[in-house]
């Protein structure tokens, strides 16, 4: 994620523009530099002591920072803060092979704690996004597969001119695929209230031609007011 | 009938005439990898017998206990360990070999040799975080206690108290009210309008190290003085100050998942290095008395796993050979320490944060791990190493020290083994630490306040405490008799450790644009020169393993056989 411009470096960021302050006014001012910190999941490759967290933080802040950030703001106290650099990823360019769109870095803290202990909390009960990604890539793989769905591909008709037959609009290509569901049944629901739409417009065209028959030419019919003429 | 094809003569011609410019460039400018490198596979003998030759059918695990360790990897193991002893008659050249094997050279993409020393975690005296313990108890294999023995307590100490006490005052007092000399040239010319504040701190760690050495030197050197009309072992004792320790060990890393600094002959260990400076050391030529049975059951509890890796008690790699200095050259110096001291002024500069209920800790972490580095240095100078297991516990005795506050510990070594797995362990090391005690509170009008005897009392008792030896004792039982060897072949042993001695450390400073490979190198075609010059005495007595590589790489013909292949190394007929 890029951060905004006013995050990366506090040299870029405007400080907020205060009213010119004149002897009695009260002071709005507040010194509070644009730092932030974010907790982290520990990585699994590196297990961490119960007493340590892992932060990320804004790329400028110093160990010394980071002690007092915690223990003057949240009351939390540290013994010892390791930071370390993450380099973010070049992104080069596929042919030209420059440096475009560079991931920002990143800085990691681990905050070993005095007195207490922390455990990272389990957020997603025990599943990961990672894992529900997995699984429905393999839904799809598994969908395609022959055993749990037959494939049947129409080519759409293709509408040729009626007097050169060029194809002139042909109708897209549809593929139909029958899928066997496993644990599930599947009804397609009724939204048309037992009548069809094509139904509809038979009715519509069998109207038309027996309102133009003589038989039921007494009938009036009588267009609808056009309210333009008046 | 058969038609014979003539396929691809243009082919043929293209391989055979082309490849006499193989030496040369591709085209202009394009460096592709000269000469194909072909892994040879090992070649079996081809000598024909009448009947087949099988080899000896061997037990599942050598002789000794491995614990859960690969049956395959524990036959390396002892094999290695054989090899290190039958080839390899002094401790000069096993303490060469070890350090060798370390180096790695290799002919990168460029063609360009590259060499190297393998990573190795890299362990300090003072522990780098906060709440080590337990990190470096699973390391060393140590359990901490808090009794000492009773024959510390029924030394009579108090006359020589009495006697010792006004002249060590006047000795710590003459050291803080002394003059300062040397002041640096930079400092002469200071204005002082604005003082750097962590170089002023590093000018007064220095300073305070050194006085800290002197005034240790000179206590000891008092002590020792006024009893060495009495006690015979302090009369031949050696005293030297600013001594380096460093030792090498590997440790089995049951199971956990380690990146780097891997053992090179067995992948499941990580090889650490302890690398620091003594203030103070006493040497003597006999062994001091154990302090615990090591088949008591305090030894035989393993001691509790650490799971959590290296990096995260910030300790880290660097390149270096493993070394094993107990204080002194091998064949420089007597090779039992009576006492080392450590000073401690470091801590007060870095770790400043610490409160006193951390100090405790980092200090018994600190004891552990320097006693232990110690003693390992000694038992390899005395013969036994990782495939041998000391068949004695040995001792030391170890202060650390600020002039004010001080630390007593005593370290038992029971054993070497730590490349095996925590289930092949028969016993384990034992450690003990006393608590921080206050020579004195703090120094007013040329005075010391409360001043406190029982400091005094344990120092004394560290230095009369006897070292023990009986005649029919074998203390190395794994070094032969060097008198016999011919001249040559005791000028090569002394020139291969020198090789040794003379090596200062690479550790990745530079970019690899500026890197120049100063002393790897040297050591490297130093070794490759003496192998050279002493080939009859190389080919006779070494392996081949040993001395070939260079050889080989140079050549470019052969690769060290990957493990799955190392049952093959050694011919089918044997």
């Amino acid at each position: 994620m890029r951060l905004p411009v006013n995050l990366q470096y506090l040299y870029k960021s405007m400080t907020p523009r205060y009213p010119k302050w004149q002897p009695g006014d009260p002071k709005h001012r507040i010194f509070f530099p644009e730092f932030w910190m974010r907790i982290m999941r520990p990585q699994e490759n590196r297990p961490l002591r119960p007493n340590v967290v892992r932060f990320e933080c804004h790329i400028e802040m110093t160990k010394n920072d980071i002690k007092q950030y915690l223990e003057k703001i949240y009351k939390i106290e540290t013994l010892d803060v390791t930071t370390i650099i993450q380099q973010g990823k070049e992104n080069r360019h596929p042919i030209t092979s420059e440096i475009i769109d560079p991931d920002p870095d990143k800085k990691f803290a681990y905050v070993f704690l005095k007195n207490e202990t922390f455990d990272y909390p389990d957020l997603w009960r025990g599943k990961m996004p990672s894992d529900e990604l997995l699984r429905d890539e393999r839904r799809m793989v598994s969908a395609t597969s022959k055993q749990n769905a037959q494939l049947i591909h129409r080519p759409g008709k293709e509408n040729r001119h009626p007097i050169t037959s060029e194809i002139i609009d042909p109708d897209p290509d549809k593929k139909f695929a029958y899928v066997f569901l496993k644990n599930e049944t599947f009804d397609y629901p009724d939204l048309w209230r037992g009548k069809m739409p094509s139904d509809e417009l038979l009715r519509d065209e069998r109207r038309m031609v027996s309102a133009t028959s003589k038989q039921n030419a007494q009938l009036i019919h009588r267009p609808g007011i056009s309210n333009w003429f008046r | 009938m058969v038609i014979l094809h003539r396929t691809s003569t243009a082919y043929v011609g293209y391989r055979l005439i082309l490849c006499r410019y193989k030496h040369r460039l591709n085209h202009p400018g394009v460096h592709i990898p000269h000469g194909v490198q072909y892994k040879t596979p090992h070649n079996l003998p081809d000598e024909y017998a009448d009947h087949p030759l099988y080899p000896p059918i061997r037990p599942k695990y050598p002789p000794g206990s491995w614990g859960s360790m690969d049956p395959k990897k524990a036959w390396m193991h002892f094999e290695l360990g054989e090899k290190h002893y039958r080839h390899l008659k002094s401790v000069k050249e096993r303490l060469t070999i070890m350090a060798y094997q370390n180096m790695i050279c290799y002919y990168d993409k460029l063609d360009v040799e590259q060499i190297n020393s393998k990573l190795i975690w890299m362990l300090t005296g003072r522990p780098r975080s906060p709440r080590s313990l337990p990190f470096y108890k699973h390391i060393t294999q140590t359990h901490v206690t808090d009794e000492l023995p009773k024959f510390y307590e029924q030394m009579d100490v108090e006359s020589l108290l009495n006697y010792v006490k006004p002249i060590l005052i006047d000795r710590i007092l003459t050291d803080e009210y002394a003059q300062k000399d040397d002041i640096p040239l930079e400092d002469m010319y200071d204005k002082g309008d604005y003082k750097v504040s962590s170089i002023m701190n590093e000018k007064k760690l220095k300073i305070d190290q050194q006085r800290t050495t002197n005034t240790l030197t000179k206590m000891i050197r008092t002590i020792i003085n006024v009893l060495a009309e009495h006690k015979p072992h302090l009369r031949q004792a050696l005293v030297g100050s600013d001594v380096p320790i460093e030792a090498w060990w590997s440790l089995n890393t049951n199971g956990s998942k380690y990146d780097r600094a891997k053992w090179h002959h067995d992948s499941d260990t990580t090889s650490f290095q302890f690398r620091d400076k003594a203030a103070v050391q006493v040497k003597t030529d006999k062994p001091l008395k154990s302090i615990v049975d090591p088949n008591s059951s305090l030894c035989q509890t393993p001691v509790p796993f650490c799971p959590y890796q290296a990096p995260s008690f910030k300790v880290f790699t660097d390149r270096y050979l493993p070394m094993q200095i107990p204080g002194h050259w091998h064949g420089e110096g007597h090779d039992f320490n009576l006492l080392s001291i450590y000073s401690m002024d470091s801590i007060y500069q870095h770790d400043s944060y610490f409160n006193e209920d951390e100090l405790l800790p980092s200090l018994m972490s600190w004891i552990v791990n320097a006693g232990h580095a110690e003693l390992l240095a000694q038992a390899y100078y005395l013969g036994f190493s990782m495939w041998r297991e000391p068949t004695y516990p040995l001792i030391a005795q170890t202060i650390v020290s600020n002039r004010r506050q001080w630390i007593f510990g005593v370290y038992q070594l029971n054993t070497i083994a730590h490349f095996k797995p925590r289930d092949a362990y028969t016993t384990s090391n034992i450690c003990w630490v006393s608590p921080i005690m206050n020579l004195y509170e703090r120094i007013e009008n040329g005075e010391l306040v409360n001043f406190n005897d029982d400091v005094l009392r344990h120092l004394l008792r560290f230095l009369l405490n006897e070292p023990v030896e009986q005649p029919d004792w074998n203390l190395r039982p794994y070094v032969d008799d060097l008198t016999n060897l011919d001249e040559r072949y005791k000028k090569f042993i002394r020139n291969l450790y020198e090789v040794v001695k003379l090596e200062k450390q690479d550790s990745r400073e530079h970019h690899r644009w500026a890197r120049v490979h100063h002393d790897t190198t040297v050591f490297n075609r130093r070794y490759a020169m003496m192998t050279t010059l002493f080939k009859d005495i190389v080919f006779d007595n070494y392996p081949r393993e040993w001395y070939g590589r260079t050889l080989e790489k140079i050549e470019r013909k052969k690769n060290m056989p990957l493990f799955k292949e190392y049952d093959l190394l050694l011919p089918v007929t044997r």
